[in-house]
């Protein structure tokens, strides 16, 4: 319980911070690059390596990045989406996120389930 | 349209915003722990880049963007803020996959006092790059679309 605390605050408090950085940008499209930070990442592979060291976190790493190309495509849907259906922006931004799950899971049938 | 940085913003925002952000960060770090414990790290892993706050910050964006336009303007404001902050984060997630490469090669050679500095500097140079890349592309396709060829700078 303990343990899930502090990955709770951890995570919320370098979500929230790189969003705020994210908030003092203009234009639009430069503060849309702190929509992709690392701030979860940051946070669990922190505490991960703190628990279980550098191996398992190196493990976790290369698995983010068939989740890092699963957010490309996320991110693109959405923007082509808006341009071309013109749905409402909170419509399209959880709509997709099927997306994501979807071009994760393939990556990870793909590339990694047979990793060690 | 030229980098800035702007305070303004802040005050527009309201503290239920930042308190829900807060809220979903925390959240997803839980549920990507719990992941990797049921499925283990190849699995977890995959979830270090899920979108958490992407929605929120589109949700915020959009109703900030509503609040401020004029009742004619209303949805069309939000969709174009909405399509930018899209493509900013659609070149950011290069950058995330710069952190992440960076931290599956640095973690077991250099410890990750060293690594997840270095991971992040990876995803500030790969993001911030690939912003300036895409925006020179777009001025000069916009300059050639003009047939601007006479005015090359």
């Amino acid at each position: 319980m303990e343990e899930q605390l502090l990955r709770f605050l951890a995570g919320g408090a370098l979500v929230a911070s790189f969003a705020l950085l994210g908030d003092l940008f203009q234009p639009k499209s430069f503060a849309g690059l702190f929509a992709a930070a690392p701030s979860v990442a940051l946070a669990t592979l922190g505490l991960t390596i703190h628990q279980r060291g550098t191996s398992y976190g190196a493990i976790e790493a290369r698995s983010m990045i068939v989740g890092a190309a699963s957010f490309f495509v996320y991110a693109s849907a959405v923007s082509w989406s808006l341009n071309a259906w013109r749905p409402k922006p909170r419509v399209a931004a959880l709509s997709c996120v099927a997306l994501w799950f979807a071009v994760a899971a393939g990556g990870w049938w793909a590339l990694l389930s047979r990793a060690g | 349209m030229k980098l800035k940085f702007d305070f303004q913003p802040l005050r527009q925002t309201s503290w239920r915003g930042h308190l829900l952000r807060f809220a979903m960060g925390g959240a997803v770090t839980v549920g990507t722990g719990l992941v990797a414990k049921a499925f283990g790290p190849i699995v977890g892993g995959v979830f270090l880049a899920f979108p958490a706050i992407f929605p929120v910050g589109l949700m915020m964006v959009e109703k900030l963007q509503n609040e401020s336009a004029g009742p004619g303007a209303r949805g069309h404001r939000a969709r174009r803020a909405a399509i930018a902050q899209a493509v900013g984060a659609a070149v950011g997630s290069l950058g995330l996959a710069g952190f992440a490469a960076a931290a599956w090669l640095g973690l077991e050679r250099v410890g990750a006092g060293l690594a997840l500095p270095l991971a992040l500097a990876a995803w500030a140079v790969a993001a911030v790059g690939g912003w300036y890349l895409r925006k020179r592309a777009v001025s000069r396709s916009l300059h050639v679309g003009h047939g601007g060829t006479a005015h090359a700078h």
